[in-house]
């Protein structure tokens, strides 16, 4: 896994049926790391899931759209700054779901 | 029966076992080693001269029966690196049996007035002294091997490498671990030189047959594990399956990443396009993809429920290394430009045969790389640093000494240390309350001495903003105390996660140690006891010639934007000044 797979990720991005007007919709870059990326078995490591999303869609509504259990999502990322479930996604933002992990 | 220390006079070589004397009582570990360097090392000694003493003490609960991950050994002395005092501790098989043969302490003093190298013995019957000419030169991979085939019951070997043999300020001390490999560190300020400068090439410790170490209240001990097991076994990062269990350390490297805080290049940046291939998750992956010897959820020591190590093998199966933890991989990796696991696997075998700390290796091959002697990125060129340091080449030297010392030789002003020792893979203008550790510290730049990442980052222990200056003297203050506390208990640091988290298993940390030492402590008492470890360490370093002016980060971090939040380090001198000014307000 490696950038390859990150630009074969990118390519085979389909954006998902989109209702109404395209201005409304916001795209944005997923990332799910360590134990939680059984739910998103399809990306390799660091791979970002792009999706669209409607105006107005928050970060545990997202969290739940992809199947996260809440209670395994310890930090929430938005560019690399923490933000709260109930935030609102922007567009253009890079998203992480992050579950516990501490070491070093 | 009573602990005692064993005073080591490797001028006379001569072994005395001293009744344990009050002054000393009630430390172990971190605490005991620092005690000691205190009173018996003058703070203006040369490190590598006859002044000098390494400090060897297992912690309280070590070799207790079933304290769960209670391997730390913590190793003592005036730093070649630092030139304050230092403690570092490392997991392997020797602290349960040091304690278990009633040994509180190991003091090594003196010089063989032969010049020649030792090895030494010790189990219930005495110490024995033995040439070890034979030795020398031996990387710690073989060092390893030899002792399990000369002893048996396959004892600790606490060794150093051709770096400590050449007395070079990054020389760190080996311990093996279950597996007779030698990935387990007292890796940080160049201890393996102070060992060199003894002359004592390895120390062997066989338990057999020995006393065990005595419990006082065996009600209050048991009551004290369990609610520590407990809560190792409770929390989402420790459990069986959760974060450190599945990935180990380096699980760290895409949230760092992530968050914008992973040093690339010589600390030029925040973010390293190539950090998920040199992931915990990648390494999990090859492991599991790979037949043969490697494993996940590996045991540093017996006893250890955490076990967050892991064993990387070849392709082929056949056994390459073990570890390689988060600090590793960023510093030998990210902090390089380079993002080849195969690589970073290789470089820490080096480091490890070597007897080489990995985050100072990895931040002098990038001061290398700063300064031009090899390019960012280029896995041959460092490999090749690697031989220069074996065969004690001019270069190999330089690079061996460590971060500051290439830097200079290579004419960088951008050096990012404290106190004279490397940055780990924090970046201290995206985290600042870790920026706060590395500077007032008395070890030196040091993400353990207080790791405040675990409330910036992790959201364990609570949760703050890491990129605000608000609240992160006092943060960074309670936990160094917290931490020389249980750097003194010989429960891996780790076990913090847990325990900052679940209430239960902090008053069970404190209640196996009372229950092991009899002495009257509970967990509100864990802070203190903790400052008064710092407090006589900040004296030593005073002692020694270190002002406030020493806990500074570097010049270039106040004037050089990070990517990708473009921040600088703006923490006031005041408030720096400050996590310290009670030491002396007694007074």
């Amino acid at each position: 896994m490696g950038v390859g797979s990150i630009r074969q990720g990118r390519e085979q991005f389909t954006p998902l049926p989109v209702s109404g007007e395209r201005s409304t919709r916001m795209k944005v870059e997923i990332r799910v790391f360590a134990t939680l990326r059984k739910y998103l078995p399809e990306l390799g490591v660091g791979e970002p899931k792009i999706l669209e999303l409607p105006e107005g869609t928050t970060f545990d509504a997202l969290r739940e759209q992809l199947g996260l259990p809440a209670a395994e999502v310890k930090v929430i990322m938005r560019n690399g700054v923490q933000a709260s479930p109930e935030d609102l996604i922007a567009d253009g933002d890079r998203i992480a779901y992050i579950p516990a992990v501490a070491g070093g | 029966m009573a602990k005692q220390i064993l005073r080591i006079n490797m001028s006379e070589l001569k072994a005395t076992y001293e009744p344990m004397p009050e002054k000393w009582a009630k430390w172990a570990g971190r605490g005991l080693t620092s005690s000691i360097v205190v009173d018996e090392v003058d703070p203006t000694c040369h490190p590598l001269g006859p002044n000098n003493k390494l400090v060897i003490a297992p912690g309280w609960v070590s070799g207790s029966p079933a304290a769960p991950s209670s391997g730390r050994t913590s190793f003592g002395g005036k730093s070649p690196l630092t030139g304050g005092i230092k403690e570092a501790n490392s997991g392997g098989l020797s602290s349960q049996k040091i304690a278990k043969l009633g040994i509180a302490a190991i003091i090594l003093e003196g010089a063989p007035k032969d010049g020649k190298w030792y090895e030494i013995f010790i189990d219930k019957d005495g110490v024995k002294f033995e040439d070890a000419g034979y030795l020398a030169g031996k990387g710690m991979y073989e060092v390893d091997k030899l002792m399990w085939e000369k002893y048996p019951n396959k004892p600790a070997v606490i060794g150093i490498g051709p770096v400590g043999e050449m007395k070079l300020s990054n020389a760190g001390i080996s311990v093996n671990d279950p597996e007779n490999e030698p990935g387990r560190y007292a890796g940080r300020g160049g201890l393996g030189a102070v060992m060199g400068a003894r002359g004592v090439k390895v120390i062997v410790v066989d338990d057999k047959g020995g006393p065990g170490v005595e419990i006082a209240n065996k009600d209050l001990f048991t009551q004290g594990r369990k609610k520590l097991t407990a809560a190792i076994g409770s929390h989402d990062l420790t459990k069986k399956n959760g974060g450190l269990w599945t990935y180990g350390t380096n699980v760290l490297m895409n949230i760092i990443n992530e968050a914008g805080g992973l040093p690339t290049r010589a600390f030029s940046a925040g973010q390293f396009e190539g950090a998920a291939k040199i992931s915990g998750e990648a390494v999990v992956e090859n492991i599991e993809k790979r037949d043969g010897v490697g494993q996940i959820h590996h045991a540093c020591h017996p006893g250890c429920i955490m076990q967050c190590s892991s064993i990387y093998p070849h392709e082929d199966g056949s056994p390459f290394v073990s570890v390689i933890e988060y600090e590793t991989a960023w510093s030998l990796g990210a902090n390089c430009g380079i993002d080849d696991i195969e690589y970073i696997a290789q470089a820490t075998w080096e480091c490890n045969d070597l007897g080489l700390d990995t985050i100072e290796a990895g931040n002098a091959i990038a001061m290398a790389m700063e300064g031009g002697y090899i390019e960012f990125g280029d896995t041959e060129g460092a490999i090749k640093t690697f031989d220069e340091i074996r065969k004690g080449t001019p270069i190999g030297r330089i690079l061996a000494q460590g971060t500051e010392a290439t830097a200079k030789a290579f004419g960088v002003h951008r050096v990012p240390t404290v106190k004279g020792q490397a940055m780990p893979a924090y970046e201290p203008r995206a985290i600042k309350g870790i920026g706060v550790t590395y500077a007032t510290t008395a070890m030196g730049a040091d993400h353990t001495s207080g790791y405040t990442i675990a409330p910036e980052i992790a959201g364990v222990g609570g949760k703050v903003d890491p990129l605000t200056d608000e609240g992160k003297a006092e943060l960074s203050l309670t936990f160094q105390a917290a931490t020389a506390f249980i750097d003194s208990t010989g429960y891996c640091l780790f076990i913090a996660f847990p325990i900052l988290d679940i209430p239960e298993g902090w008053e069970g940390m404190a209640e196996s140690v009372a229950g092991v030492t009899g002495m009257d402590i509970t967990g509100a008492d864990v802070i203190e006891i903790g400052k008064e470890v710092l407090k006589m360490e900040r004296l030593f370093n005073e002692a020694a010639g270190f002002t406030n002016k020493d806990d500074r980060l570097p010049e270039f971090m106040k004037y050089e934007p990070l990517p990708p939040h473009n921040v600088t380090w703006t923490m006031a001198d005041e408030a720096l000044d400050k996590v310290y000014a009670w030491v002396h307000e007694d007074e």
